[in-house]
């Protein structure tokens, strides 16, 4: 287990969630054209 | 800090399972990466061996057409998403905390489920062969790695279970390039700046920004063929309104900078074995990290010349004909800075720079049938023959396994303490790359006399060629049972490696591994060491 402090962490959780919400966003694009699909 | 949770920090490793199963240690982590990747190496080995001894002989052998192409299929999967991708994510485990100073990953529970989510893919993989065999099972996933539509439409369940399985790879590629992305940003020891970081940290910078800007694609694209199979839309299906092209855009957006996902690792390898074992810097730091951000940056718009012929317009093949022959310009700047960090070098020739060279020779060839395979009317051509099978094989065993080997061969003695045997290493470097380019070569002759691929059978006129490629694969897989023996060996024992086994490690590079005793402690740089 590392010795990183709780400012380390909050920061290392923070950066990792704007990674995730790229990530997130990114795949999106499909399901935006599902949406689409389904709606016509 | 509690001195209770002080002193938990400080206990050794656990013991039994419960070390393995809820590891949260980089070190740990990275060698169960590194042996699944090891499994997984034999697994996709032994379905490129069936389809070499069917291929031995025209006509049929041993294999049915569905059976050989879903072996095909497993093969290209298994090789890309469990034995190169999870390797290099290990060596990526191992060395970037050490080198850049930091206790561990940033975020270590996240590495864990990175990790353990893997073996369910696998198990996912093995699933999609067998159901297809199984009565009911429908027809077997016999669509190659690319899962084209409509034919990957109609498969049988066999698709379902390889859906999935990309699906629970693609989640587990992004959250281990997140975790990595994280630590070179944020876990970089004091003085630890940019510029000093080692080429492979920077290498897996870029390897996982990119993971993380295209598996989601991928994640989509999938999702999309799933819904056309089973939930009554008709993204890819023509007679619905939707564009089976479409699907080709995604998997390959996906599918081209995939490629440098798993060449940059492995250039990374380069960049700390060539200046080491040449006892130099490496020429031009800088601009060859320069050139790996222009690599990355054009690898993501040049999708579509894998699509050459499915009739785009003459401008846009003209543009990515273009773009995709500018990236010879990145490449060659590597490929020189490797070649001039060796110029008038001390070197020596052990085996992590024997593979080094060899990288160098090999890959360089694949460069030059890149950049025919890149211009359109001899594309035209070339599509679909074996001259395309030679190419990225030229491409990704030396740019991505060679260059795995060669980082093996590099850490092995940090890894475990031990120095591997470098007779036994030098014997297994000569094997398997004579092997491999008896292999590989002779299917740029077959090619352009126009053997297809991803076909079972082939014309007489074509038997020599395959005769010598089976027989040049047979030694080439069998060159790794050497490979693993070489490993057990070092890992039980062996001459007792220095902290520092390599005399010209650390030449112009801040880069703390080699600071550390070889095997490192389970807990590393508790408190941060400052660089100067």
């Amino acid at each position: 287990m590392s010795e990183m402090t709780p400012e380390q962490k909050k920061a290392n959780v923070r950066l990792a969630l704007v990674l995730g919400a790229i990530a997130l966003l990114i795949a999106c694009w499909p399901v935006y054209m599902l949406r689409h699909a389904v709606t016509g | 800090m509690s001195t209770v949770a002080h002193e938990a920090h400080h206990h050794g490793p656990p013991t039994g399972w419960k070390r393995w199963v809820f590891s949260t240690n980089h070190k740990d982590i990275g060698t169960m990466y590194l042996i699944f990747a090891l499994v997984m190496l034999f697994l996709g080995g032994a379905s490129a061996m069936f389809l070499r001894a069917e291929l031995f002989e025209p006509g049929l052998q041993i294999l049915d057409p569905d059976l050989y192409n879903n072996l095909l299929t497993n093969h290209a999967l298994v090789m890309v998403f469990g034995v190169v991708m999870p390797a290099a994510a290990g060596m990526a485990n191992w060395m970037i905390p050490m080198m850049i100073g930091a206790p561990d990953m940033a975020l270590p529970r996240l590495n864990n489920l990175s990790f353990w989510l893997l073996p369910f893919a696998a198990l996912m993989l093995v699933l999609s062969t067998i159901a297809g065999q199984l009565p009911g099972g429908g027809t077997p996933v016999n669509t190659g790695w690319t899962l084209y539509p409509p034919l990957s439409v109609q498969t049988g369940m066999g698709m379902d279970f390889a859906i999935f399985a990309i699906h629970i790879l693609g989640m587990s590629s992004i959250m281990a390039a997140i975790n990595i992305v994280t630590t070179i940003v944020n876990m970089r020891a004091p003085g630890m700046t940019w510029f000093k970081l080692p080429l492979f940290v920077w290498a897996w910078m870029l390897t996982g920004l990119l993971l993380i800007m295209i598996m989601p694609v991928l994640a989509g694209g999938v999702t999309m063929l799933l819904f056309d199979r089973h939930f009554g839309t008709a993204f890819f299906d023509a007679a619905g309104g939707g564009d089976p092209v479409l699907f080709q855009h995604l998997f390959w957006f996906f599918g081209h900078p995939e490629v440098y996902v798993l060449l940059l690792p492995s250039i990374g390898v380069l960049g700390m074995v060539v200046p080491t074992f040449s006892r130099k810097p490496l020429f031009a730091y800088k601009p060859l990290v320069y050139s790996m951000f222009f690599l990355t940056a054009l690898g993501m718009v040049v999708w579509a010349h894998h699509q050459y012929t499915v009739g785009m317009s003459q401008t846009v093949t003209t543009y990515f004909m273009i773009g995709t022959i500018l990236i010879s310009i990145p490449v060659g700047y590597m490929l020189f800075s490797f070649i001039f960090t060796m110029w008038r070098g001390s070197m020596t020739f052990e085996t992590p720079m024997l593979f080094a060279v060899a990288i160098i020779l090999m890959f360089s060839f694949a460069g030059v049938t890149g950049v025919m395979l890149a211009v359109v009317p001899a594309d035209l051509q070339y599509q679909d023959t074996y001259f395309v099978v030679a190419h990225f094989h030229y491409a990704l065993i030396p740019g991505a396994l060679f260059g795995l080997y060669a980082g093996v061969f590099y850490w092995l003695p940090k890894w475990t303490g031990h120095m591997y045997d470098e007779k036994l290493g030098k014997i297994f470097f000569w094997w398997t790359t004579i092997a491999f380019n008896v292999t590989f070569f002779v299917q740029h002759f077959s090619g352009l006399a126009g053997m297809p691929r991803r076909i079972i059978d082939y014309s007489p006129q074509f038997v020599e060629f395959n005769e010598i490629s089976s027989i040049g694969a047979f030694a080439f897989g069998l060159s790794h049972l050497l490979f693993l023996w070489i490993i057990i060996k070092t890992v039980r024992g062996g001459e007792k490696a220095a902290d520092k086994p390599w005399d010209g490690a650390q030449v112009g590079t801040a880069g703390l591994e080699w600071t550390l005793p070889s095997p490192p402690p389970f807990h590393s740089f508790t408190q941060p060491p400052v660089i100067k």
